[in-house]
């Protein structure tokens, strides 16, 4: 296969990203979690929608 | 309510505040934006000084060659087929020459080929025109021969989109996709 | 967007779940068509029989293309989404806004480094300032990642969704010249025309391309889901924490010492008692 190299970098490096961002999503959302009450938790049944 | 009666209240600050980030955060989120505007300053000065990407066909080079003197510019034309890597300033160089529909110009190209450079695949060189005729010239067989050669040292290769395997669309000296 | 069925502790339900696991089995399917059953452009020329093309580098197509696209998509979308904030003034509208201008900063810069990549063998150069399809996207990457930037740095939140989703409504009109440069600036651009405009892509090729888009388009609306319920928490647990240090101030305070602290005196309330 020609032009492995780029390839394998191209690829590479959008999956890594790609990847690592969804990680720190999970990651983050977990840790918010546990700052949130269980009844606030589900984005649907939030209070605060009508703020203004 | 009184001023005078009674003990000096305790003190209690009740007064809302308002809910702001960390100054450290803020500071680093300020000094990137300040670099991005700065980045978008330096890209627009890039893109509209003279530094700007442009390039003539080889009709325009033609016409337009004793206004563009011994300017350097941008060119884009297609290889055409039979192509000479001879020696020239102690370099290799290639000597091929590129066409626009009927209108030809000869071309010495010091150094190497872009790795995908192939007669038919159209090139955007980057050099001046000069006045001669290289010796090299008499191994072409459709050499332009009018007494001028583009000498160029930048080359990129302008690729099309079609990606189909029998590639009928492409025309010896067509113009890039 | 949200399901109903989250476990305890994490921002899943079940429907993201699975179109995760669908996501990440479309990545694997893409890579088997991308890598081993397509095969590299080579074609040959008419008129000297020589093999030329793009070879294997061509497999940059089923990547770069698709995420380009759905950039322009996530963009567009934190256009609509700002024009909410500015309209409806609700919550739901800027953390949608948010989500997708961060998701497709994120692209944009994988559509830049890819691009950069994949121009290398081809075009034989990495970057050429002054390109006008380059220049305009790296413009596009800046002003959202200064959007996000601004998003961090205005201390009012009702300030800042306003300004973020002026700034953003400024920026997407930058979409229709990265997208129209190669033909409105074709001699001052290597890149080459649409490829979905003209479609000279045929079989196999054009089966991997479509399913690119469908496989990059799950993972992104993915991450939006995800990245949608990061910003709705984050909300939530700003009013939380804020709603808790009313209640304890209060709770720490007795009402003589409130009393005192607004200089009420003990006559005074025994004469407004009944």
């Amino acid at each position: 296969m020609t032009h492995l190299g780029y390839l394998m970098a191209g690829w590479g490096i959008s999956l890594v990203v790609l990847g690592g961002y969804a990680v720190r999503l999970v990651r983050r959302g977990r840790s918010l979690i546990a700052l949130v009450p269980e009844d606030r938790r589900r984005w649907l049944e939030s209070p605060g929608t009508d703020r203004d | 309510m009184t001023d005078d009666a009674g003990p000096e209240p305790p003190s209690f600050d009740l007064t809302p505040r308002p809910a702001r980030p960390a100054s450290g955060t803020r500071r680093g989120a300020l000094t990137l934006l300040l670099l991005l505007v700065g980045g978008m300053v330096f890209v627009l000065l890039r893109t509209l000084g003279d530094a700007s990407l442009f390039f003539y066909d080889v009709a325009e080079a033609v016409e337009l060659r004793s206004e563009l003197g011994d300017g350097r510019f941008r060119v884009v034309g297609t290889p055409q087929p039979g192509l000479v890597v001879t020696e020239s300033d102690g370099g290799s160089a290639v000597v091929f020459t590129l066409c626009a529909g009927d209108v030809l110009a000869d071309v010495v190209h010091q150094g190497d080929p872009a790795e995908l450079f192939q007669p038919g695949v159209p090139v955007v060189l980057q050099g001046a025109w000069t006045a001669g005729r290289p010796t090299a010239l008499d191994g072409l067989s459709n050499a332009a021969g009018d007494g001028w050669y583009l000498r160029t040292d930048h080359m990129v290769v302008k690729h099309d989109n079609d990606y189909r395997a029998d590639g009928a669309e492409l025309a010896p000296c067509g113009a890039a996709g | 967007m949200a399901g109903r069925d989250e476990r305890p502790g994490t921002t899943g339900s079940r429907g993201s779940r699975l179109l995760g696991c669908v996501a990440l089995a479309s990545l694997v399917v893409l890579g088997v068509l991308a890598f081993f059953l397509t095969g590299p452009d080579v074609r040959i020329h008419p008129t000297t029989g020589e093999e030329f093309g793009q070879f294997d580098a061509v497999r940059m197509l089923y990547l770069h293309v698709p995420m380009a696209v759905l950039m322009y998509a996530s963009f567009m979308l934190c256009a609509a989404a700002s024009v909410g904030v500015l309209v409806k003034r609700t919550p739901w509208w800027d953390v949608m806004a948010h989500s997708t201008a961060e998701v497709g900063t994120v692209l944009c810069g994988l559509v830049l480094v890819t691009g950069s990549i994949w121009g290398r063998p081809v075009w034989n150069t990495w970057w050429e300032w002054g390109d006008v399809r380059l220049m305009t996207t790296l413009v596009l990457f800046l002003l959202f990642a200064g959007y996000l930037a601004l998003r961090r740095t205005t201390t009012d939140p009702r300030r800042q969704e306003r300004q973020a989703a002026v700034v953003a409504l400024v920026a997407v009109l930058d979409i229709p010249l990265v997208n129209r440069s190669v033909a409105w600036w074709e001699n001052r651009t290597l890149h080459q025309r649409s490829t979905l405009e003209e479609l000279k892509i045929e079989d196999l090729t054009l089966f991997t391309l479509m399913f690119s888009f469908l496989t990059f388009g799950l993972v992104v609306w993915w991450l939006t889901l995800q990245r949608f319920r990061v910003g709705w928490l984050e909300r939530a647990a700003i009013d939380h924490a804020v709603g808790s240090a009313i209640a304890d101030r209060r709770s720490e305070t007795s009402a003589d010492e409130l009393d005192a602290a607004i200089g009420v005196t003990d006559e005074q309330v025994g004469e407004a008692s009944p």
